[in-house]
């Protein structure tokens, strides 16, 4: 170092911070959680809360009509998402309102036959520790569930199933035609329908759902979306033309709150995790910002004084 | 006719459907029309499908080429070749064999699907993470009064969402009512001011390409000044 | 507030549709026709391009352009004006421009595109299908290909302009970490945030279509630009009537019910005709 080159002090360093080390204190923080398998209790999030609310309501009806649920995200998004959609098809298999399962993308194929199989293992279990009959303890695919695997087309494809879905789709994916099931029995095109899920963290497709799905005052929709999404969403929100939304990792691990509190259903210990690790994720931006700054305008002041000096 | 004419018409009259079937009354033919939107939208999925063979002619011509040629970085072309028709092939394979637990559906769905792509997919996007840290550090610094304005507000609204113990008794309750303020207030104004902007000039552009209006790209004459 | 179900267009539906539409008709067809020429301010926007094809063009490194997945629709034609624009420099200053494809239809658009403007300036010899090469249709693969390019070519400016979803922060990052100027542009509302810290500057909403009007020189793309003033001015006024008859109404109805709806006022009932009851759509 020469006589004229300017001493890099602790200020500069922590202002000029290198990227690796942003990077490597991101990794270091968000292991912490992970590690120590430290979990936070989720907060309330009044959106998830309502869309509870708007499942109990329905399960509360005399004649359950069916609803729906479009994954259509991939392997990419399912740790933010695949939370949301585990969260409400347990609810919807609890509570024994018939469900129709699909998705738009073909990174979600294989979701659509792993996912669902796993939120009935649950909701069977907890049948069985409540002392259900056992003639009533299965989730029965074609009953209680079924796949119509993924639909090609995007907005096509809704338009197609909005008008008369049993003759757009055809057969589920074990290739049986859709009028064998029992699910499918009073389902004709979007009307049949009380509520839509659309969980995914790709643009364009819920205005698509909106868009060309919805044919009665009485079919509601919902939304489960990645946070980068979440602000977009509150459009849809603020207009009343979702009934409730997962305001991804945060909205899917208060759900499973929900449905432990209320409904006794054991809550996914990897959805906790999750949300924990976000936030503590989410604390060290707000750190790194708050320092930043502190530096940045002492700097500033530094500068200040030694050109007037 | 001459291949631009016939673009042309085929484009005008492909509109036209989706004119008629929003803009006529029911009981003057928008009933029917409407009918027939299954049909429409079977029709318009096969012709998408088609499209799927022009990657895979694209991949095959420049990555290929590299390879025969030798050019800069053509091992890692043979690499990409070898990935896309292994997964081609137990692709076709586990779909032929669909639920028959064979070595294809293994392969497929073990190795390439959840071990490899899913994982490989989840660690890019993980990627986030960290440089949404690193581009928050950089860029939220309160250089001007729009920047303090989006620090400060990016600030409250992340500090209004954490539900860290510690901090329960220092962040106050009406943070999470700002925060809620801003997302359904300031922001939702917002958004719905850009999207109309953006959406009205959708529109237009979209009945130009429905008249086929413009002279470039989409089989005009002659690309741009 | 329950939203009715959107099957077939209401009177006011159409009206307002005419509304919109013919006035950018009206200014198209006088462009054309090279009547009246509506002038297109220069944005900000155009300049940061301009200065990054300069900057670009005297390191010596190749450009780079990513339009995202907008799909065949308006907004890709918007940025492929954008895209001639730059293709044209690169081809009069021989400089190496690429365009990476997440989709193969836009691909193919693109490359013929990009083939034309390369002739048009006179270096046919310059254009090679390897300037748009197809990395992957998924989010992330994409995301890592652009990355990957960009660091191996060094580009010294890169240009987001299109539609974007997780991955924008991954590309804009792409340019940052080697340096490149980075102009961006988006339609997508929840990655101009990510676009604006990232880049060197973000062209917001319809700034991208102005754009590619006052890029291309088009008349037919000046004269939609001010077809579209045209028809936010009928909108402006629309929510300015709607406003103030939802105040008045809620005024006069303060004493009868306590939360008056705007869904509730009669005049958004002409373009919004009221739900029907279930079983009427059937």
């Amino acid at each position: 170092m020469t006589p004229d080159t300017p001493r890099r002090t602790v200020l500069d360093f922590i202002a000029n911070l290198d990227r690796r080390f942003v990077y490597f204190l991101t990794a270091v923080v968000m292991l912490i959680p992970i590690v120590s398998k430290l979990e936070f209790r989720p907060p309330m999030m009044l959106q998830a809360e309502k869309l509870f609310n708007y499942v109990e309501d329905l399960a509360r009806e005399p004649n359950k009509r069916v609803v729906m649920i479009s994954l259509d995200w991939g392997p990419q998004t399912a740790p933010e998402l695949r939370p949301a959609t585990l969260a409400f098809l347990k609810h919807v298999m609890y509570r024994r309102i018939p469900v129709v399962v699909l998705t738009l993308l073909n990174d979600g194929r294989g979701f659509t036959e792993v996912v669902p199989p796993e939120a009935a293992k649950v909701v069977e279990d907890a049948r069985r520790a409540e002392g259900v009959p056992a003639n009533e303890i299965e989730v029965l695919y074609g009953r209680d569930w079924i796949n119509l695997g993924y639909r090609f087309g995007f907005s096509d494809a809704i338009r197609g199933m909005a008008g008369n879905l049993i003759e757009y789709v055809r057969s589920d994916t074990k290739r049986k035609p859709l009028e064998e099931y029992e699910i499918m029995r009073n389902v004709k095109g979007a009307d049949s329908f009380s509520l839509m899920v659309e969980v995914t963290g790709s643009v364009g497709i819920f205005p698509a759902w909106l868009q060309w799905f919805k044919q009665t005052r009485t079919m509601r929709f919902a939304l489960g979306c990645t946070s980068i999404s979440v602000p977009e969403s509150y459009t849809y929100l603020d207009s009343g033309q979702l009934v409730g939304l997962f305001e991804g990792i945060t909205g899917a691990a208060a759900y499973e709150r929900l449905l432990s509190e209320r409904l006794g259903l054991s809550p996914s210990r990897d959805t906790f995790q999750a949300m924990t690790t976000q936030m503590f994720g989410q604390g060290l931006i707000v750190l790194l910002v708050i320092v930043g700054n502190v530096a940045y305008f002492m700097l500033q002041r530094r500068k200040a004084r030694e050109s007037t000096t | 006719m001459t291949k631009y004419r016939l673009i042309v018409l085929v484009t005008f009259l492909g509109g036209l459907y989706f004119f008629f079937r929003f803009f006529l009354p029911p009981h003057y033919g928008g009933d029917y029309l409407i009918s027939k939107q299954t049909w429409v939208s079977q029709v318009l999925n096969v012709m998408g499908a088609v499209a799927v063979g022009l990657g895979v002619i694209n991949i095959g011509m420049v990555y290929g080429r590299r390879v025969v040629r030798k050019e800069k970085e053509w091992p890692e072309s043979l690499a990409l070749l070898i990935a896309f028709v292994t997964t081609l092939v137990f692709g076709f394979g586990d779909m032929v064999y669909r639920d028959q637990n064979t070595i294809w559906n293994a392969v497929y769905e073990d190795i390439i699907f959840s071990g490899i792509f899913t994982s490989l997919g989840t660690a890019v996007f993980s990627l986030l993470a960290f440089y949404i840290t690193q581009a928050a550090f950089r860029a939220f610094r309160v250089r001007s009064t729009e920047a303090a304005l989006i620090m400060a507000s990016a600030l409250l609204i992340m500090l209004g969402a954490l539900p860290i113990p510690v901090l329960e008794n220092v962040i106050p309750v009406w943070l999470g009512e700002f925060r809620t303020w801003i997302l359904t207030g300031v922001n939702v104004g917002v958004q719905r001011a850009v999207l109309l902007g953006a959406g009205t000039a959708g529109l237009i552009m979209a009945v130009r390409m429905w008249f086929s209006l413009d002279r470039s790209a989409f089989g005009g004459r002659g690309a741009g000044a | 507030m329950l939203t009715p179900p959107i099957i077939s267009a209401s009177w006011g539906v159409v009206i307002l549709s005419t509304l919109i539409v013919v006035p950018s008709l009206v200014f198209i067809a006088l462009a054309r026709r090279k009547k009246f020429i509506p002038p297109v301010r220069r944005i900000r926007g155009v300049d940061m391009v301009d200065e990054a094809i300069g900057r670009s063009i005297e390191m010596g490194r190749p450009m780079v352009m990513t339009v995202g997945s907008p799909g065949i629709g308006p907004l890709l034609l918007a940025v492929m004006g954008i895209m001639g624009h730059i293709a044209r420099a690169a081809a009069k200053f021989r400089q190496r421009f690429f365009v990476p494809q997440n989709d193969v239809t836009v691909m193919a658009l693109v490359s013929e595109y990009l083939n034309e403007v390369y002739r048009d300036a006179g270096r046919p010899e310059l254009f090679r299908m390897e300037m748009t090469p197809y990395l992957s249709d998924q989010q992330f693969s994409y995301a890592s290909g652009y990355m990957g390019l960009v660091h191996r070519e060094k580009a010294g400016a890169c240009f987001l302009i299109g539609s974007f979803a997780a991955e924008s922060l991954i590309l804009a990052e792409a340019g940052q970490q080697i340096g490149a100027m980075q102009v961006s542009g988006t339609v997508d509302y929840s990655q101009i945030p990510f676009l604006i810290t990232s880049t060197d500057y973000t062209l917001v909403g319809e700034e991208v279509y102005a754009a590619g009007a006052y890029l291309s020189d088009d008349p037919v793309q000046k004269g939609s630009v001010a077809g579209q003033d045209a028809a936010k001015a009928v909108l402006i006024a629309l929510f300015l009537t709607g406003v103030i008859w939802a105040t008045i109404a809620t005024i006069w109805h303060r004493d009868e019910t306590p939360q008056v709806k705007s869904y509730d006022v009669s005049l958004s009932q002409v373009v919004y005709p009221p739900p029907k009851d279930e079983g009427e759509n059937k």
